[in-house]
Formats: C-alpha cells, structure tokens, sequence
C-alpha cells in the first residue's frame, strides 16, 4: 500500500508540481533557486532513496556547467565587465543570469523526475481524463500497448538473430533495413491482434453511451487542508514576486542580493511550498517511531 | 426454457464461396453447459460471434436466432451486452487498461453504473474470486491464466445470464487451463450462468459439459450427452473426431470388448473403477516396461553449465545454477509451468540473453558469440507464433528469399520439394496472414529445412492447435528427428512431450530439476503426468504413459478378455 | 471537413507566430512557462476536435497501436544514434489516415515514448513537433508529389529538419532574456548534424519501405472500414 506523500491525492500532487515549476521559473534570487533545489533533490530522495535521480545525475550536470560557463561568452549584455575574450566582453550579469537560468532548469527537472515517480501513468490519467477523456483514454490504451510490444519485438528479434539478421553486424543501411524490418513485422501483426482489443471493448459496452466513472482516490481532509495552504502559500509567493520580492535585477547592471524583511516571508512561504512531500513523509515516520 | 434458439442458421463471408455456417439448428436451454469443437475454421467460432451481435461478423445470413423467444436483434442493445458475455482466445489482447482494477470496472463504467454500485460490486466478487492480491500488480505481470480470470471476472460484474467462450483455455498451460474450467463448472452449478464453450483441449471438458457439439464444414455432426458422443464416434469410426476423445475414454474402448454407453469412463476416477473390475491375475503377466527409445550416446553439441541469469540487478534470479547437455540427435523436450525459467532458459540457448555467470555453448563456442552464417547455417527456431518468421508477402516468396541468402544451389526445385513434403504446394501464393497456426508451423519449418539445419529448437509448439494438426505436427517433427536433425522444444503440453520427446527434463524455480527419458520422468507423478498414467497408476494393469503405449504392451488376454 | 481542418491548421499557425512575436517584443518573467502554455494553447483545438468527433472503438485502438509502435520503435535502433523510426511511422500514419490521426498519433508518440525516457519541459514541444509532422503529412497526401516517393522523401527530409528546429525553440524560448542572434546561431548550428541524420534516416526509411507500409496500412484500413477521410 501507499504511504506517506504518495498516498495523497493526486489533485494535490499535480497542484504541487505545478507550484513547483512556477516558482522556480518566477523567483530568480541565487539563495532561493539554490535552498529550492537543494530540497527537490531532498524530496527526490524521500521517494526511492534517489535512485532515478541517480541516473540524471551527470546529464544534470554537465548541462547546467554547459549553461553557466557558455552563456557569459554568448552574451554580452551587462555593465560589470570581468574580463575580454577574443575582443568581447565577458560580463558579471551575464554569468549571474547563467547560474539562476541553469538552477532554474535543474529544479525543474529534477522535479520532473519526482513527477515521474509519483504521478507515474494512471494518477497522471486519472486528472487529464477529466479535462480530455478519449484522448486520455487513447494514451492510456497506448502506453498499456508497449510492454505486449516490447514482448513481440524481443520474440522478433531472436527469430532474425537466427536467420542472420542481426542488428549487431553489417553497415548503418543494412542495420537500420534489418530494424525496420522488424517494425513492420510488429506493424503487421499489432493491427490484427489489436482488432481483437477492440471488439473485447465493444462487447464490454464501449461507446454504448455515456460513461461513468469510477473513483479510486477521494479528497479527504488532509487533501483538503493541503490543498488550501498550497494555494494560499503560492498566491502570497506570487502577489510578493510581481512587488519585486525574491528577484534580483540582472541586466542592465546587477542588483542588489540583500534579503529584506518581505523576501524573508516569501522565502519562508517558498520552502514550506517545496518541503510538502518532506512533511508528508516525516510525519508519517514520526507517527511510526511515536507508535513504537 | 431455451436461452438460445437457432433455427436453421446459414452464414457465408463476403468474397467467399462455401458457407460457414450450413442449415444449423440448435436449442440451448438455460443453465446448460455445452462445449463446441471441431477442426479450425469449421465455422464454431463463427457460430459463437452471431450470438454475440456487437461482435457479429458482416456477411449474408439466413435463418434466425432467438434470445429467450425474441429475435435477438429485436432485444435492446444495453441488455444484451449485459446479460451476454464474451471471454475471448488471448488473454493479453483483450484487457484494455493499464491497471487491474480499471480493467475490472471498464465494463462498468462504460455502461454508466454509479460509483456506488461499482463499488459493491467488484467488492463482492473479487473477494469471492480469492483475487485481492492481484489488484496490486499491472495486468502486463499477470501470468496467462490470471489475465484470463481477470478478463472473465470483468464480464461477470455485469451480471450476465450466458457466457461465450471462444478458446479460452488454448494459450495456458494445463494447470491454469484447469483452474479456468473449475471456474466455469462453479459459475454454471452455483450462479446457474448458461456457459457455451468453443475448445480443442477437451480432457476435462466432457466430464463437465452437459452437451458436446461436434461440427464440421459449417455443419453439427455429432451432438448430444458427452457418452453418447464418444460412443457413436467410435461406432462410426469417425477418424476425425476421435482425437478429441479423453485417452480414458479411448482406452476403455479400445480394450474393453463389451462396451456400454454408459460405463465409458470420463475421468481418472471413472476409468479406475473399471480397470479395478478387470481380472486381478494379469498383475504379474505383463511385460516389464522397457523404454522403447534407445539413449542416443553422440557427442554433446549443445551445453549449458552452471548458469545463473537475472534480467536486472534488482530482479529475482531466473536461471539458477542451471546445467544442461543436448547431444547430437536427441530429441529433448523442456517442460515446466509458467514463471519456471524455460522461455529464458531458450533464449540463453539461442545467445539472446548472456548470462551473468557460466555460458551456453554450442560445439564449445559460446553461442553469444555466434553471428551470421555460424547461426543461420546450423539452427533453426520455430517460434511459438510462427507468424513472425514470415517477412515476404508469400510462401514461395519467403522460400527464394532462404535460398538466396543461403546461395544453395537448385533452388526452384528444392523450393517444390519442400512444399510436396509438407504437403502445402497449395499455399505457395498465400499470403501469411491468411493461413491458419498449423498452415504457418509448416510453411516455416519448410522454409527453415531448405538450408538443412543441425538443430531444431521449438517454443511452445501446440498453443492453440486441434488434436488433428498437433498429432500431425507431430508426425512431422518425429520424421525429422528420424533424418538425423537435433530437437529441442519447450512445452507445457505434457502429453505432447511424453508421445514425442526421446529426452525431457522438468524446470523449476530456474533450474532443471530432472532429466530423463518420458517414462522414468513421468510416471507416478500427481499433475506432471498424463491422464492415462494416472488412470494406469496402482490398477491391475501394467503402468503406461500413453494410449499407443497401452495398446503395445498390455497383454493380449485383457485385450481379448 | 477539408476546409475546417485547413482552417484549423491557418489559426494555430498564426497563433503561434504572433505569441512568439509577442513573446520577443513584450516583457515577461516566466518564459518557458508561457512557451508551453502556448504550446497547449495550439494544441487544444486539434485535441477538442478529436474528442468531438464521431470515432469507433477499433479507429481508437488503432490509433493508439500505432502511436505505441512509433513510440516503442526506437527500441531496435538502440545500437544506431540518431537513427529513429518515429517520424517515419507518424508520417506513414498521416498519409494514410489523414490529417487528424497523423496529428493525434505524433502527439500521443511523444507523451508515451518520454513515459519510459523521462517527461520534461520538452514533452509539449515534441508533442506538437510530431503532431504537426503527421498533420502536415495528412494534409499534403492528395497532392501529387506527396504521391510519388521522392515527395515523401522531400517531405521527410524537411521535416527532419523542421523538427530539430522546432526542438531547438525550447531551449531558445527558456532563454528569451539574454536572446542574442549569436546565442541564437549557435544553437542551431550545434544542431545541424544530429537534424541531418534525423533528415537522412527520413529519407531513407522513405525510400525503402513507404511503400510497403502504405500498402499494409491500406490493405488493413480497406479490411475493416477504418478512419475515412
């Protein structure tokens, strides 16, 4: 069974990762990109201990380092001049903006791996039917789809490996014939197969007239109540960043980092945003170790 | 009163000139449960669709179906989606959701029930159906015969007076195929559902089923009481019908001399207590069992030692410390159920998988290794679905295709050879996919045979074959054997194996547990066994294994007595 | 049908030009954020046309293989970089389907094949990348060139290319605060090689096998009376 941050609603879950990304594209003051994404890998963690942040570890970084170091040598906006390079001028904004632009897009997908982990392909569908069924239903159908696929092309694969057909040996052109190949016999023996999908949906009543809906998940009042504090917690993030609040002036010439006393409150609301799932999961442990 | 009424049926596809259907007439009562067989494309499946109308097939018909004494056309569409359910041949291709307690409500939801009713009711039966722990998992985990539960326990949340089945049972293996037909038996003695059952695996099915239909070119050639069936099937001799026949029931035929309707044993039960009233003496007088086969003592071409193989780091072992020598010319049947390890134990034979320790070696070269002319110069591979060796759009197509790749020399008339063997000259245009399974195992054994292959290996051969096609596919593949070629097939179709193997060995739980000849494996066993063996276990008469083995070896005084 | 759809496609293609002029004359904060609202923006129409529109069952689950198969076909091609089967497929699926279903299968493709790669703020941007392949492929198939393969080839080689570009307009729109041409250039000469192969494997998937997938695909649509017009 699910526990902890997992086992709430996935409405709160979306809402969460929207806030998320929002916030982390909206504010652009260095300490708030920085806590903020020092607790998404935090969070990400919490899920599975950070194994699936693992294998974007390296990605992440090499893209933000490409990020940060390229974009003062392509941009020369700015008025603090470093240095020269090649009769350019090597700006201080220029390398600010580099290092929030790159926090910001590190936070983000970082946070799209969480998502995967936590509003993994039916939660994910449960909120899109609301708003397009069919075409969640056709996305749903597709994705149950590719493991019989992957099963079919495996199966494929060792019957050309045994008639010489490998995808291992040979030329591009002979090895990218050799895979197409392969598809088109998945083709040809999907749209059959799938024909019998259809008919064992229409002899279950599809399309017959209008569907209802089964529930599995229900709003209940810790839903409710999270559901409420994100909102209200985002709206004072958002109304204190359009006064200026937990931003910095980058171009034309660098602003002031300095905290005053309403960035404070709005890095407050901030954290307590993206420390959701680290509360949800505490708590749950805590109950646990008080239980004992 | 009668559930169904067909009165003088006749069915004819467009583009086709014989009818699938011819003048049928049947009366099916309510609360019956009657299984329909017959040679593929004898018209049952057709027959089963027209009675189901979202799924019946486009064509001209004449004659008419009643529903509890209405035209069925005339019944509204929503009650007869509900009260006539369809459980279908794959068990894979007719779930539709990602996850299993969606696929359960799908039918549900799409007939507009309340949450409220949903809920009690999928409550209800899926506790009666002990399948709680199967919610858990996504329906692509499920074994064969779980998604077939699944698939029928969806059909039942609608509530439905009749049950279509069309081949359920084809695609598992026996143990699951049982736990179907108990299923089945339950829903039709306790819910009193009407079940209609197309099938070829019959072993069971005529101890349950109230009624057999036998049909044939579109016409009902045999029906009534299962007994009454085998009996005039035997009087007539009908030669293409008494496959279907459960080997008790062919056994007490064809040994006792003084047969009555009513003493042909169904069973294992049933045939036990006729064997224990047949004299006691013959104990001692019959031949002590001899393997028939002779151990082949060749060289080992095939070897695989101490291999352990897991898929990923995180996943359960698959093969453990599994060992395996295949000598040249042995015909070696692999057997075991689902999840026991043998579909990757063939892959690791065929280089697919490299396992983490130890090796597959074919002439001590390890056969990862192997690439292009080594491996389509020396093995063949017979998938379980023979429709995927197929890439041209004919038969004959695909044959000039082997030997170009092959460069053999001749190559027309060893093209027209190979049809004349196999007795499929009249496919050469055909396109696969308008061939039937057992058109498709040939035409690709024949197109594999051309470049003379060492070794065989086969998957599952006998999925969805009636017992004229497999008895024939075996027939071929023993011809072959005979030729000096190398077999290894994997199966779960115990009786398949005990006819046909020379060599078998159990897999469990990733390794091979035993090997030996059918007999040393078999015999005495409770479930790995054939229903002949269970039946000949503890009798007066000497233990066999198989119908052909009873006829040779019993003694002639039972057989005259 | 053909001129609504037309229609369709004028509409979002100017909707599209004027947000990303508005996009580079007007002052905002969140810029990727707005790219993929905008990307959504353009998409809705085609998405509310599809969940409108009178559909069977089968066309659904058709539908849905095919976007499965264009999503899972980059599997065998594991060993080849570069070299995918996906648009080629949703190109094939658009010639013979039409516009609408080229549109749907692209779009779903993207959604379903970064399921197993990871989703990110590129899923919207390929997501109408290869929903506009398959579209544009639908709306070209009656005319002649479109009918002979070296069309297709032209098609698939410009789309190739089309595609890298429009890919190339995330990482763009994320940085629209310190947008130089310079900035701009780079990014798409870094990208020439990787669109070129992408142009080239097109072309050539197109050339050996358009055939033959558009008469399997055909074959099957006359069989069961799928997806006309």
């Amino acid at each position: 069974m699910e526990n902890g941050y997992r086992s709430y609603h996935p409405y709160v879950q979306f809402l969460y990762y929207l806030c998320v990304s929002i916030l982390a594209m909206y504010f652009n003051h260095p300490l708030f990109l920085i806590i903020a994404c020092i607790l998404m890998v935090f969070v990400n963690i919490s899920h599975d201990g950070g194994r699936a942040l693992r294998k974007w570890g390296l990605v992440l970084i090499v893209m933000s380092m490409i990020i940060i170091v390229l974009n003062p040598f392509l941009v020369s906006r700015g008025t603090n001049i470093l240095f020269y390079f090649r009769d350019k001028q090597v700006t201080l904004e220029a390398t600010i903006y580099g290092i929030t632009m790159s926090l910001s897009l590190v936070i983000v997908l970082i946070m799209f791996v969480s998502f995967n982990l936590v509003l993994n392909g039916n939660r994910f569908l449960f909120i899109f039917s609301k708003v397009l069924p069919r075409t969640a239903f056709l996305i749903m159908l597709a994705i149950r789809f590719v493991p019989l696929l992957n099963r079919r092309l495996e199966e494929i694969g060792m019957v050309h490996r045994i008639r010489g057909m490998s995808m291992t040996e040979g030329s591009i052109r002979e090895r990218a014939k050799i895979g197409m190949l392969r598809i088109q016999l998945l083709l040809t023996l999907s749209l059959e197969e799938a024909i019998q999908t259809a008919d064992s949906m229409k002899a279950r009543g599809y399309g017959i007239g209008k569907k209802s809906s089964y529930i599995p998940y229900k709003m209940e009042k810790r839903d409710w109540g999270w559901l409420l504090t994100l909102v209200l917690l985002f709206l004072i993030c958002i109304v204190g960043g359009s006064l200026g609040y937990g931003k910095i002036q980058i171009y034309p010439e660098l602003g002031t980092l300095h905290f005053f006393l309403l960035d404070w409150i709005l890095f407050v609301c901030m954290i307590s945003i993206f420390s959701f799932p680290l509360i949800a999961e505490g708590r749950e442990k805590l109950r646990w170790i008080y239980l004992k | 009163m009668d559930i169904f009424k067909i009165n003088d049926l006749s069915f004819r596809y467009p583009d086709m000139e014989n009818k699938v259907l011819d003048h049928v007439t049947i009366h099916i009562p309510e609360g019956e449960f009657v299984v329909v067989c017959g040679p593929s494309g004898c018209g049952k499946t057709t027959l089963l669709r027209l009675l189901k109308t979202e799924l019946a097939p486009v064509g001209e018909s004449t004659g008419e179906i009643y529903y509890f004494n209405k035209l069925l056309n005339s019944w509204d569409n929503r009650k007869l989606i509900e009260e006539i359910g369809f459980v279908f041949q794959d068990p894979e291709n007719q779930i539709v959701m990602d996850e299993v307690m969606q696929e359960i409500v799908f039918s549900l939801e799409n007939l507009g029930y309340s949450h409220f009713e949903m809920r009690k009711r999928v409550a209800e039966l899926v506790h009666s159906f002990g399948m709680e722990h199967l919610l858990e998992y996504k329906p692509s985990e499920l074994s064969g015969g779980q998604k077939q539960l699944l698939n029928l326990l969806s059909i039942l949340l609608l509530k439905p007076k009749v049950l279509l089945l069309d081949e359920p049972t084809s695609q598992l293996d026996p143990v699951a195929a049982k736990d179907l037909i108990i299923m089945l038996e339950r829903l039709n003695k306790e819910m009193g559902i009407t079940i209609v059952l197309v099938e070829h695996r019959l072993e069971e099915l005529f101890a349950i089923a109230d009624r057999v239909l036998m049909m044939d070119e579109g016409k009902i050639v045999h029906a009534g009481d299962s007994k009454e069936v085998i009996y005039k099937l035997y009087k007539n001799n009908d030669e293409q019908f008494i496959p279907y026949v459960p080997a008790v029931s062919r056994l007490y035929l064809e040994i006792e001399q003084f047969h009555k309707i009513e003493n042909i044993p169904l069973t294992v039960k049933e045939s036990k207590e006729w064997m224990n009233e047949l004299p006691s003496d013959v104990e001692n007088s019959g031949q002590s069992v001899q393997d028939s086969f002779s151990i082949t003592h060749h060289d080992t071409i095939l070897s695989v030692k101490n291999t352990y193989f897991q898929y990923d780091k995180d996943l359960p072992m698959i093969l453990k410390n599994l060992s395996l020598q295949i000598k040249q010319g042995d015909y070696f049947a692999i057997i075991g159920g689902n999840g026991s390890g043998k579909t990757t134990l063939l892959k690791a034979c065929l280089g697919m998988i490299k396992p983490q320790r130890g090796s597959a070696r074919y002439l001590g070269k390890d056969i990862t290794k192997l690439k292009g002319k080594e491996l389509y110069k020396k093995f063949a591979y017979l998938p379980q679905n023979p429709r995927i060796y197929f890439i041209q759009d004919t038969m004959v197509k695909e044959m000039q295709e082997v030997i170009n790749q092959h460069k053999i020399e001749n190559g027309s008339a060893k093209i027209e050879e190979m049809l004349d063997l196999f007795g499929i000259a009249h496919l050469r245009n055909r396109h696969p996919y308008d061939c039937s399974g057992g058109e498709l195992q040939k035409a690709a054994l024949a197109c594999m045979l051309l470049s003379k292959p060492e070794i065989l290996f086969i998957d599952e051969p006998t999925k969805g074959l009636d017992p004229i096609s497999k008895q024939h596919f075996g027939k071929i593949i023993k011809e072959l054997h005979k030729t000096g070629m190398t077999i290894v097939m994997v199966t779960h179709d115990i009786e398949f194996a005990a006819i046909n193997a020379h060599r078998c060995a159990i897999m469990f739980d990733g390794a091979i547990t035993v090997d030996g000849t059918p007999k040393e494996l078999f015999k005495g066993n409770y479930f790995y066994t054939t229903a002949i063996n269970r039946a000949t276990r503890m009798s007066n008469l000497p233990e066999v294994l198989t119908l052909e083995e009873a006829l040779e070896i019993w003694p002639d005084h039972v057989l005259t007595y | 049908m053909a001129r609504s759809r037309t229609y369709l496609l004028i509409v979002s293609v100017i909707i599209f030009i004027l947000l990303i002029t508005a996009f580079v004359f007007f002052q905002y904060n969140a810029y990727l954020l707005m790219s993929l609202v905008i990307i959504a923006c353009i998409m809705i129409p085609f998405f509310a046309r599809f969940e409108l529109k009178k559909i069977k069952g089968r066309e659904v689950v058709i539908l849905a293989i095919l976007a499965a198969i264009a999503a899972i076909g980059r599997v065998p091609f594991a060993g080849l970089p570069s070299v995918q089967p996906t648009s080629f497929v949703i190109i094939v699926t658009g010639l013979v389907f039409g516009s609408e279903s080229g549109f749907i299968v692209g779009a779903v493709a993207a959604i379903v094949s970064n399921i197993f790669l990871g989703q990110g703020p590129w899923t919207p941007w390929q997501m109408f990348a290869w929903g506009m392949m398959g579209m544009s492929a639908g709306l070209l198939r009656n005319i002649w060139f479109m009918r002979k393969v070296w069309g297709q080839c032209i098609f698939g080689f410009i789309w190739g290319y089309l595609f890298g570009w429009l890919m190339n307009l995330w990482i763009v729109t994320s940085n629209i605060e310190n947008f130089t041409w310079e900035f701009f250039v780079s990014i798409y000469v870094s990208s020439i090689y990787h669109d070129l192969a992408h142009a080239l494997s097109n072309v050539f998937f197109l050339v050996v096998f358009s055939v033959s997938w558009v008469k399997i695909m055909n074959h099957f649509k006359r069989k069961y009376g799928l997806l006309e017009g």
